[in-house]
């Protein structure tokens, strides 16, 4: 836990601290503009690639044999603010993973869903070449189900809870549309790395509600899932 | 639209960055385990279910709104055999552990004993010397005997070895001890438990353990002392035990103790008297001295009575339809004509009241004939018991079910095909019929004796009597029971736990006292909760 703390304060330390850093240069910027500064305020991002998370919480032995998880992951946002090769965006993401296993024979599902917004801090180092760290605050929701020969229904378990991503990466942008010095799109490979932090969520499992069934059932209690851990995330992003 | 191309090198760059993270970190090996059949065991506050692949047993107690509160107890590995006190105050599992024993992390087997009440913990573990597999647990719950059976499969194995652990003492030095039975070819084939007897020194316990040829007598008060062995035979001829029968004889004397060895398909019993040692060398106080007493023939089964004449052996003989009663002390036997094969009797004295002078009353039943009788043994006039009553019923008894107190003056005869039943009354002297549906019905009678519960294994049918008036509520469950176990509930009452064998276990909870499916809860893959 003490590690978690200092990993993610060290993260968002460069988060905030690269934006300072950009005011700093921002006067030779502006005297004589250079082709690292080419791109526009507000410039839309889109991305679309993966987030992947080696999650090693007893939680998620039901569903899956490895401690891998890999999410398809979306994500959308203005830049805010660009100071010579230093910008600020901000980001929304989506995030999600359908996880299918066997917990002793029978079958096991997890959908996980992740919910985020954040601001990320770039560096433009080259021309192709950019540099970044983010913060992403997000909401979790973790959506379980077990089949059971021995209910008519599966079990099904959903809660919520909180996460935290604190990453670093580097974008290359591989195409670009338009005049070289003012592009009118940019085409991105970016690749992340960092931790993930979450809340514990129980994972207590009864029988789908039914309208037409009066029973009373007990729930059973799987191991808490904690949907935390290093991660890193791969994506294709275009910048307009 | 112009394009930019990238060079080759940021290609290279970022495919790396975008590689997938390898998968790494391995589960648990239980959730690779598919769901077998587990050993299930109702103890006085929770049940217990031994899940051997996941090395644990998992218990359900049960809280006041019928919902359970499990706790998982680790195990060792090698899974043998597992057994409650008959109180239900403990379980026992017994473990192998891993075998060989090949390096330092490897388990030696163990004798667990764990918590039977509603928090349910490890109490202690024994360290066994050898994987055995065969337990048997003492009928007043305080010695454990560890014993090999036809499930050991070493390579050499010395089947005379047990162990015995005294259960209310915690593991140590002389705790377990084990032992070795002196032999003249046998092997234990069973083991009984006598009650405390008047022995010449002091008063104490025996360990009974009967071979395929002889029997041995141990001293639980210090089994180190090893057995003193009751040959049955010196002449060649093989004589197979199988039942023995205490007497602690006058209590007042503590030279007049005696077992009676029942043999099969031989008319002859073997009465041995506990005398006084008088040998230095012995490192026993009594002396096992054996004489052959006659029945009328073959007994099936044999009791000690008291008789207006005095302490009897009494022997059901169904191939005369008689009881053969032989004074221990002269050998002369005299026989009670019953009308009717018996092959099984018990003592219902204290529950039907004995005569003036404190003679007996014993219950016979059969398995062969539709007759139960109650046979008075005071004496009248030219005969030596008082009176024989019959009852006659629809079907055989095979199995007779006790009721604890309050309605102890009830018992439960099973009919062999588990769908006839009959509440004797032994008072009353009534049998009223209680018919089932179906075959092969289970009963088991609630351990406040207020009601027993009905069940056939694999149905969804699930019945309780209640004893005071004998009116049956029926329930059709969601799911086939298997078995089913009164407990006691967290807060005060008792719940029903029915257990059905589907997929990773389910459990439907009933209270107990006022029966209902409105009230029910229901639990599905209780196996895959409260694991690590």
């Amino acid at each position: 836990m003490k590690v978690h703390s200092l990993l993610g304060g060290a993260l968002l330390a460069a988060t905030i601290a690269l934006p300072l850093s950009a005011r700093a240069e921002e006067v030779p910027s502006a005297v004589a503009p250079s082709p690292r500064s080419a791109s526009r305020v507000p410039e839309i991002n889109l991305a679309l690639g993966f987030r992947s998370m080696i999650m090693p919480s007893i939680g998620l032995d039901p569903f899956s044999a490895s401690n891998a998880v890999s999410q398809v992951s979306f994500v959308a946002g203005p830049t805010l603010l660009k100071r010579g090769a230093f910008s600020v965006a901000a980001l929304a993401e989506w995030d999600y993973v359908r996880i299918k296993g066997t917990a002793r024979a029978n079958e096991a599902r997890l959908v996980l869903h992740r919910l985020g917004v954040g601001l990320e801090s770039r560096f433009e180092a080259a021309r192709r070449l950019t540099f970044f760290a983010k913060i992403a605050p997000a909401a979790v929701h973790l959506g379980g189900s077990l089949t059971d020969p021995g209910s008519a229904r599966p079990l099904v378990t959903g809660s919520w809870s909180w996460a935290l991503d604190t990453t670093a990466g580097a974008a290359f942008m591989f195409s670009s549309t338009g005049p070289r010095e003012a592009p009118t799109s940019r085409f991105w490979l970016t690749g992340e790395l960092g931790y993930g932090f979450a809340g514990m969520s129980d994972m207590v499992y009864k029988p789908e509600p039914q309208e037409d069934d009066p029973r009373i059932y007990g729930a059973i209690m799987l191991p808490a899932l904690r949907p935390a851990g290093a991660l890193a995330r791969g994506s294709v992003a275009v910048s307009f | 639209m112009k394009t930019n191309l990238p060079g080759h090198r940021s290609l290279v760059i970022a495919s790396l960055l975008t590689a997938l993270l390898p998968a790494c970190g391995e589960r648990d090996p239980v959730w690779d385990t598919a769901s077998v059949a587990v050993s299930a065991h109702g103890l006085q506050g929770s049940a217990a279910f031994v899940d051997v692949l996941a090395e644990r047993v998992l218990l359900t107690p049960v809280e006041k709104d019928l919902t359970l509160s499990p706790v998982s107890v680790p195990m060792r590995r090698g899974f043998a055999s597992s057994a409650t006190t008959p109180d239900g105050s403990a379980l026992l599992v017994l473990a192998r552990g891993d075998v060989p024993r090949e390096g330092p992390d490897d388990q030696g087997p163990g004798l667990a004993m764990i918590d039977g009440g509603a928090s349910p913990r490890l109490l202690r573990t024994y360290d066994i010397s050898d994987p055995l597999s065969g337990l048997a647990v003492d009928p007043e719950g305080h010695f454990a005997v560890i014993y090999p059976s036809a499930a050991d499969s070493s390579f050499v194995a010395n089947p005379n070895e047990l162990s015995i652990v005294d259960l209310a003492k915690p593991p140590g030095a002389g705790n377990p001890t084990s032992l070795t039975l002196r032999s003249f070819g046998g092997r234990p084939q069973s083991l009984i438990f006598t009650p405390t007897l008047g022995l010449p020194s002091a008063a104490r316990r025996l360990l009974v353990v009967l071979t395929d040829r002889d029997v041995g007598l141990i001293d639980l008060s210090d089994p180190a002392s090893g057995d003193v062995t009751v040959r049955l035979s010196t002449t060649g001829d093989r004589v197979a035990p199988v039942q023995v029968v205490v007497s602690d004889g006058d209590p007042t004397r503590n030279d007049d103790a005696r077992l009676a060895i029942r043999l099969a398909n031989d008319p002859s019993v073997i009465l041995v008297d506990l005398l006084a040692s008088t040998a230095s060398d012995s490192a026993h106080d009594f002396k096992p001295t054996p004489n052959v007493v006659l029945a009328s023939g073959p007994p099936s089964d044999v009791a000690f009575v008291n008789t207006d004449g005095g302490l009897r052996l009494a022997a059901l003989v169904p191939s005369k339809q008689s009881l053969s009663l032989i004074d221990p002390a002269t050998g002369i036997s005299k026989d009670v004509a019953l009308g009717a094969p018996f092959e099984h009797l018990s003592l219902v004295t204290g529950i039907v009241g004995g005569s003036a002078s404190g003679a007996d009353v014993a219950l016979l039943w059969s398995a062969s004939s539709p007759y139960v009788a109650f046979v008075a043994l005071g004496s009248t006039v030219g005969k030596p018991y008082k009176s024989v009553e019959r009852l006659v019923l629809e079907q055989p008894v095979a199995r007779v079910i006790d009721v604890p107190s309050p309605n102890d003056r009830l018992k439960i005869l099973a009919a062999a095909d588990g769908k006839a039943f009959f509440v004797l009354d032994l008072i009353a002297r009534t049998a009223s019929p209680i018919v089932a549906s179906s075959f092969g019905v289970n009963v088991t009678v609630s351990p406040d004796g207020e009601r027993s519960w009905l069940l056939a294994p694999g149905g969804y049918d699930l019945a309780a009597l209640e004893l005071a008036n004998l009116h049956p509520q029926n329930f059709t469950l969601a799911s086939p029971v298997q078995e089913a176990f009164e407990i006691g509930r967290r807060g005060g009452g008792s719940a029903l736990v029915a257990v059905h064998s589907l997929g990773n276990l389910g459990l439907t909870v009933l209270d107990a006292e006022h029966p209902s499916l409105e009230t029910a809860v229901q639990y599905h893959s209780i196996l895959l909760g409260s694991l690590r």
